[in-house]
């Protein structure tokens, strides 16, 4: 199962995020059930996640009391390999490029989106068929580093692009 | 009664260039005084009969001579028209006859291609008997047409700075509109976003909803029971589409109205009428349209609380009160940090409203008190003020025969304090 975790002040948009989320065929998930939690309040999202492990956030940028970026550098704190994106309607570049620079985003989804393109941005963030980092560590252990992990990484693939591929542990 | 005739005598004449007098009947002392009032007053005077003879003419007339034809040396001066042949018109002196007197300017030429203008004065004083005075008013009428000229000049002067005022103005209007077009774009894109995103989904239902009615149609023909329209149920999700369609519709709805509110709150603001539009308004309608534009920036960092009294209709300039309004929330809110109060309050006292705009934000330095309203005065960095929001608010306040003050305690907060008469003095 993947867990998404929603962040968004606006009830409306949570409910028009999960309706498009739910229309991804688990097919396209290699057969895993994708379950969201949404919150509107960025705080009680960060206790939940205390708790609980996200394959993937999607937060709003304008929010009462903490934006985006506070939220998302308060996420990358408790879990820091989940990817990160923002959806949100603000126009203001300068937040945009602190955004992408200071959480790493994995995306930034402008408000309207297109669901088809939200759609493949979670397919291909939440990447099926990959490791899943939160599989590789138990529930109690510390996040494991990639050097930590693969410390003699022996396998080296090329991409189409001649880029190079690095796999993680049980990746073949 | 006889009277006394005093010709001219061009050159070298006695004292004055006239004539001594006759001898004066002794005791007509009247006759006497006059006659000395007349010499001396500084307006040139003749007297001549209905033949245009000229029977006297005061020292004064002496200056006239020389300007109705300066290079003509003596001459003889019996006539008026020997003075200058355009002096007295046959016109004027018919007029004058006729009503007993007559004035108007005349204009003579002097040679050269320049003249001068007299004003002149006829009067009949007795049968076949006219005065004359006759003043030159050249200099006067010259100083008047350059006064003209400069009024005009002045004119339009006036109405190119006021055509660059309201440019000032409306720029500066559109200036604090775009400041707040980054949030109000954030609270256009929310409401589209979900509302796009719901039709989407309302397309994925709609071709479910298809597909269920093939398949039940298909299992009608089959003639199948109760267990297979569950399962087409099931498998199209068919209770959930149900649950979900009328919630999606009224988000949807809601969303849309959103967008509506905004657009006509935006336009309620932008109005930009006729500066001579004076309407009795509803100060708090202006209030709240301009507290809607601005909620979309303030929301994320200031409660506003809204204590209004109970006002009667304002005769103003709504648009431009609402520049007001806006010009200084916004400065509340950008004095206020992190998280704050708004207050707006209203009341009315002794035939004027107060609206008090309160901020608990960081302050005004007393040193900085007294320049808030002066133009191009601003604290903010380059490019997010022009410095003129409070010096515009200031004219337009003004312009309401109102006032507009400022008090302030840094580290506690600022008041602006604005009173407008709830007529406008006639």
């Amino acid at each position: 199962m993947y867990r998404v975790l929603l962040v968004d002040d606006e009830p409306n948009i949570l409910n028009a995020l999960r309706r498009c989320l739910a229309s991804i065929d688990v097919g396209q998930l290699d057969g895993e059930a994708l379950k969201v939690e949404a919150f509107t309040s960025p705080e009680r999202a960060l206790e939940r996640s205390e708790e609980q492990e996200f394959d993937l956030v999607i937060s709003d940028y304008r929010m009462p009391g903490m934006d985006g970026v506070e939220f998302l550098s308060a996420m990358m704190e408790l879990q820091p390999v989940v990817p990160r994106v923002i959806c949100s309607g603000f126009a203001d570049r300068d937040a945009i490029i602190a955004a992408v620079n200071e959480v790493q985003l994995a995306r930034f989804i402008g408000k309207p989106w297109a669901d088809e393109d939200l759609a493949a941005a979670v397919v291909s963030l939440l990447q099926p068929g990959r490791a899943r980092p939160r599989a590789a560590r138990g529930a109690s252990r510390p996040p494991v580093s990639f050097e930590e992990a693969s410390a003699h990484v022996t396998l080296v693939e090329q991409d189409d692009d001649g880029a190079i591929v690095l796999r993680s542990d049980d990746a073949e | 009664m006889p009277i006394a005739i005093a010709c001219p005598a061009p050159t070298g004449a006695a004292k004055g260039g006239v004539r001594a007098a006759p001898a004066l009947d002794a005791g007509d002392t009247m006759e006497a005084t006059l006659r000395a009032l007349v010499d001396a007053t500084p307006t040139a005077t003749l007297l001549f009969d209905a033949g245009q003879r000229v029977h006297y003419a005061n020292p004064a007339a002496r200056v006239l001579a020389r300007l109705c034809a300066p290079e003509k040396g003596d001459r003889p001066l019996e006539r008026v028209a020997d003075w200058h042949p355009e002096l007295l018109s046959t016109g004027a002196l018919h007029l004058c006859s006729l009503h007993g007197s007559w004035s108007g300017e005349v204009i003579l030429g002097i040679g050269r291609g320049q003249h001068k203008i007299l004003l002149v004065h006829l009067s009949r004083i007795g049968p076949e008997r006219f005065g004359m005075t006759v003043r030159d008013i050249t200099q006067e009428s010259v100083r008047e047409s350059e006064l003209h000229a400069r009024n005009a000049e002045l004119e339009v002067a006036y109405e190119k700075l006021q055509g660059a005022q309201e440019q000032v103005m409306q720029s500066e209007k559109l200036a604090s509109i775009g400041q707040l077009a980054a949030g109000v774009a954030h609270e256009i894109n929310n409401p589209i976003g979900y509302v796009n995103s719901n039709l989407s989904t309302l397309q994925r239902y709609i071709s479910q909803l298809f597909s269920a009615i093939q398949s039940y149609e298909a299992a009608l023909a089959e003639g199948a029971g109760p267990a297979a329209t569950d399962a087409i149920r099931q498998k199209l999700d068919l209770d959930f589409l149900v649950a979900d369609v009328p919630q999606l519709l009224s988000e949807s709805r809601e969303g849309i109205d959103r967008v509506c509110k905004i657009v006509r709150d935006l336009k309620d603001f932008a109005r930009k009428e006729r500066s001579e539009d004076w309407v009795k308004a509803d100060i708090h309608r202006g209030l709240d349209s301009t507290l809607n534009i601005i909620w979309n920036e303030l929301k994320y960092k200031a409660q506003i609380v809204r204590t209004f009294g109970d006002l009667p209709p304002v005769e103003c300039l709504p648009s431009e009160l609402n520049q007001v309004f806006m010009n200084v929330l916004m400065n509340a809110g950008q004095a206020i940090k992190d998280q704050g109060i708004i207050t707006v309050t209203t009341s009315v006292a002794g035939g004027r409203v107060r609206i008090d705009i309160g901020d608990d934000g960081e302050g005004i330095p007393a040193d900085v008190l007294p320049r808030v309203f002066d133009p191009f005065f601003t604290t903010k960095p380059v490019g997010s003020g022009t410095g003129l929001g409070l010096a515009i608010s200031y004219g337009i306040v003004s312009k309401h025969h109102g006032t507009i003050d400022v008090s302030s305690t840094p580290g506690q907060g600022t008041l602006l304090r604005i009173e407008l008469p709830i007529e406008q003095p006639r």
